[in-house]
């Protein structure tokens, strides 16, 4: 059935409004947007994956520092990112986010991870927190040196 | 004989040598799982008969789909003033669950529902996900409104109960699914988990009062199929959900969900004023040091209801249920090491007409209350295995003695 409704100009003036009004923040919102950082330059090298320490610097536009909470590390051909979460400056965590529960890939947040399929949650160290999923996460052992982060995979 | 021990010797080696690639292969293929192409490099001559095969998902050789789903069976023995139906079997529902990532930050995840059988089979959500950031995620597609906390949350083995809560399929009619689109986020501090969920979806129709129940009757609406399609009235039922919860102590959210639900104008021509349906729901959860867990959900509706109609069809309903499980034995047990076993109680309570008679000020039933004790074995986590015991008063409209219906049911729910 086609409907040819006409509406007056008020309405329509109302409407574009709101539309105008909808993509204004919506774009403001967009910008202000601190997405979820993967590493730029991570390098698999046998059985570990390097990351510079540098990539948990997040340099602002008037260049101050400061330092993420974790960052995401995904390898061309990787089947689910690693999150690498800093717990200090010497001390990682490195969990594979593949969800136990049904397999699903998880939100990445400071310090927890939640899947958007049933619920679950874990912690930083791949712990689980709220259910359905009854196991933990992939952990692997990460080890630090001034430069480098090595998430040792095997 | 030299070169015939060292090749006896190289070939002795040859397995052990194999044996670290397996081992050290296994974490690897693990990880890089996606790398598996499934058609040879060489073989790339396509036709456009390929191109069934020849989607992204399979040519890339990805892996990344979940599969998995749930299942729920029971059997039931009822009576209802001393009159029974009889022994029955149930096959609940099977639902399959499909998700895949299909880029950074991109994410599909959907949902399909076979209920009795394959008397109905919808699908429940299917969604992409966009995540720009934490707090800031875009969902379109058929989404579940985050109404109270039942409807999204809704998977039969999280529950000891057979029964979906009566308020909550009666008065918010889970599974509650529409297509639209909207915004969901999440904040984290230490302990406390703040969350927010809004959309606009597809809505209620006017089958909520012309239906064949007699009364205000939300859920009617699902038989309007083409909502997937087009809005009845083109006029978008808006969802928002927000809740708060602090790690260890309990979650508390508060939701509504409100829409115009008649046809107020065609072609252009004012049929009706806008009537709108209205619903709030408080929804919360809690576990006590004793390890018992209580959640619940309260609903309050509002829907404008034509003065043509009488005042049998609620202008006001209201409900609510409260679970409480209390596991009596955790750990190890029958080989299974962590098993539970729960008792449980639920008490629910619909009232499809809050107001009173105009004529004689008094109150409008159409009501009913329900007791539902139950035990329940839990094998691991997301399977469940439950006996009920369900005993429900329905009272009418006028408050004549209520229908009293009592039975044992037993079933099981598992996720796959
Ligand atoms: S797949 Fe993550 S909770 Fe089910």
């Amino acid at each position: 059935m086609s409907s040819n409704t006409t509406i007056n100009r008020q309405d329509f003036l109302k409407t574009c409004g709101a539309a105008c009004l909808g993509v204004v923040s919506f774009s403001a919102l967009l910008t202000s947007c601190k997405s979820v950082y993967y590493a730029q330059m991570p390098v698999l090298k046998g059985n570990v994956i390097e990351v510079s320490r540098k990539e948990f610097d997040a340099v602002s536009k008037k260049g101050e520092v400061s330092i993420r909470p974790f960052i995401l590390v995904e390898m061309k051909g990787q089947s689910f990112p690693i999150y690498l979460y800093r717990r200090s400056d010497t001390d990682y965590s490195a969990v594979l986010m593949k969800c136990s529960h049904q397999g699903n890939e998880l939100n990445a947040h400071d310090g927890h991870l939640t899947c958007p399929a049933h619920g679950s949650e874990y912690d930083a160290n791949g712990k689980v927190t709220e259910g359905p999923a009854e196991k933990n996460l992939t952990a692997y052992r990460v080890t630090a040196d001034p430069q480098t982060i090595t998430i040792h995979i095997a | 004989m030299k070169y015939c021990l060292l090749f006896c010797g190289a070939f002795a080696a040859l397995p052990a040598l194999a044996q670290v690639d397996t081992t050290q292969n296994a974490s690897m293929n693990a990880l890089f799982g996606r790398d598996t192409t499934l058609r040879p490099p060489n073989a790339q001559l396509k036709l456009n008969m390929d191109a069934t095969y020849d989607r992204p998902f399979l040519t890339t050789g990805k892996m990344p789909v979940s599969v998995g789903g749930y299942l729920e069976a029971n059997t039931q023995y009822m009576q209802t003033n001393g009159v029974t139906e009889g022994f029955s079997f149930q096959m609940r529902r099977m639902t399959v669950f499909l998700a895949a990532t299909i880029n950074r930050r991109i994410k599909f995840l959907s949902e399909i529902e076979f209920e009795d059988g394959t008397k109905e089979i919808n699908i429940e959500f299917a969604a992409m996900d966009i995540q720009f950031d934490q707090l800031f995620n875009l969902r379109g597609g058929i989404i579940m409104n985050p109404i109270g906390s039942f409807n999204q949350n809704h998977d039969g083995p999280k529950w000891e109960f057979i029964d979906r809560p009566l308020s909550s399929t009666r008065i918010i009619p889970s599974t509650w699914s529409n297509v639209g689109f909207g915004l969901y986020g999440k904040k984290y501090s230490r302990d406390w988990v703040w969350a927010y969920e809004a959309y606009l979806t597809n809505g209620f129709d006017d089958q909520i009062i012309a239906n064949d129940q007699n009364r205000t009757f939300l859920p009617a609406t699902k038989a309007n199929q083409d909502r997937f399609e087009e809005s009845f009235n083109g006029v978008p039922l808006i969802t928002l959900k927000t809740a708060l919860k602090r790690r260890k102590l309990g979650e508390i959210g508060l939701s509504w969900m409100g829409g115009v639900y008649n046809k107020f104008q065609d072609d252009g021509l004012i049929l009706d004023e806008r009537r709108r349906v209205d619903v709030w729901a408080v929804d919360f959860n809690t576990t006590l040091p004793t390890r018992t867990f209580i959640t619940g959900e309260l609903v309050w509706a509002h829907i404008n209801v034509p003065p043509s109609y009488t005042q049998q069809f609620g202008r006001k309903q209201q409900g609510g249920w409260i679970d409480i499980v209390h596991p009596i034995r955790r750990g190890r047990m029958l080989g299974w090491n962590t098993a539970a076993l729960n008792v449980a109680l639920r008490v629910e309570r619909v009232d499809y007409n809050v107001d009173k008679f105009n004529e004689t000020g008094e109150n409008i039933f159409d009501e009913l209350w329900s007791v539902v004790p139950a035990i329940s074995f839990r094998p691991s986590p997301t399977t469940v295995i439950r006996a009920n015991y369900r005993y429900q008063w329905d009272t009418d409209l006028l408050g004549n003695p209520p229908a009293r219906t009592a039975g044992f049911q037993f079933g099981f729910s598992t996720y796959f």
